[in-house]
């Protein structure tokens, strides 16, 4: 038995899990994907992760990468990670119809960008009255390269500070 | 490898809820696909990538497959596109 458990600790070593620390995009109230009010999201479909719902107005990346999309209605962002990672960051529910009112962009699509870095700002007030939610997810959409994902934040946390969850990549394939 | 054109109908363009069903329906095929609007071309399979396009109502975009069953592949985005993508 020892033996055994000697050589499962070496082959682990071989291939050491790499973990990605997803940071809160808002402060405020971490929940579940499960828990988002639009089935798109709760069911995974978009991506799998965990939201925010704000309170605070300014959105920063939760991940250091290449910040691929920014929406010219502004109320989604998407980053690549170094690893390949594809982060959205969707602001709200059915948020695209308002297109563009109450979010203000301040980083450019296919920047550099670090995690914590401001990227849109919103105005709260406003949003809280003409969104049907602002609960944000955030989510990795190339699920294939999902190993592993954790639920970190339990109670409220700080934009770009706490963690809101942590995932596990997987290395890419060949091919895919 | 086949390609066709296809005029987007739901009401709100190619945002997070019909690229979702897009790259799901795409990611049950084995050929590649791509989706092209413009000079710019990304992969139907990538909800990042599809969302990049930006596709409003009414924009016209290209739907091209390459691989094996290309053909049900082409038919079957293109018709889940033509069918308001789960809006009407």
């Amino acid at each position: 038995m020892f033996w055994n458990r000697r050589k499962t600790q070496v082959n682990e070593r071989a291939a050491e899990p790499v973990w990605l620390e997803v940071l809160a995009p808002f402060s405020g109230r971490p929940l579940p994907l499960a828990e988002v009010p639009d089935p798109v999201f709760a069911q995974k479909m978009v991506g799998d992760g965990a939201a925010v719902d704000p309170d605070s107005d300014t959105l920063v990346a939760p991940v250091a990468g290449t910040l691929t999309n920014l929406f010219p209605t502004g109320h989604a962002a998407g980053i690549t990670t170094d690893d390949g990672l594809e982060i959205l960051i969707h602001i709200g529910m059915d948020t695209v119809a308002l297109k563009g009112e109450g979010f203000t962009p301040i980083a450019r699509q296919g920047e550099r960008v670090e995690a914590g870095q401001p990227l849109i700002r919103i105005d709260l007030a406003h949003l809280r009255g003409v969104a049907k939610s602002l609960v944000t997810p955030v989510v990795v959409t190339n699920q294939g390269r999902i190993a592993a994902l954790e639920l970190v934040a339990k109670g409220p946390v700080t934009s770009g500070r706490d963690v809101l969850f942590r995932v596990q990549v997987r290395p890419e394939e060949n091919g895919v | 490898m086949v390609e066709q054109t296809v005029t987007l109908k739901n009401r709100s363009g190619l945002h997070a809820r019909p690229a979702a069903l897009l790259v799901q329906e795409a990611g049950k095929h084995p050929c590649n696909l791509w989706i092209r609007k413009g000079d710019k071309e990304v992969d139907a399979k990538s909800i990042l990538g599809v969302m990049s396009l930006a596709v409003g109502s009414g924009e016209t975009i290209t739907v091209r497959a390459d691989g094996q069953g290309e053909e049900a592949a082409l038919k079957a985005v293109v018709d889940l596109i033509e069918s308001g993508l789960g809006e009407a």
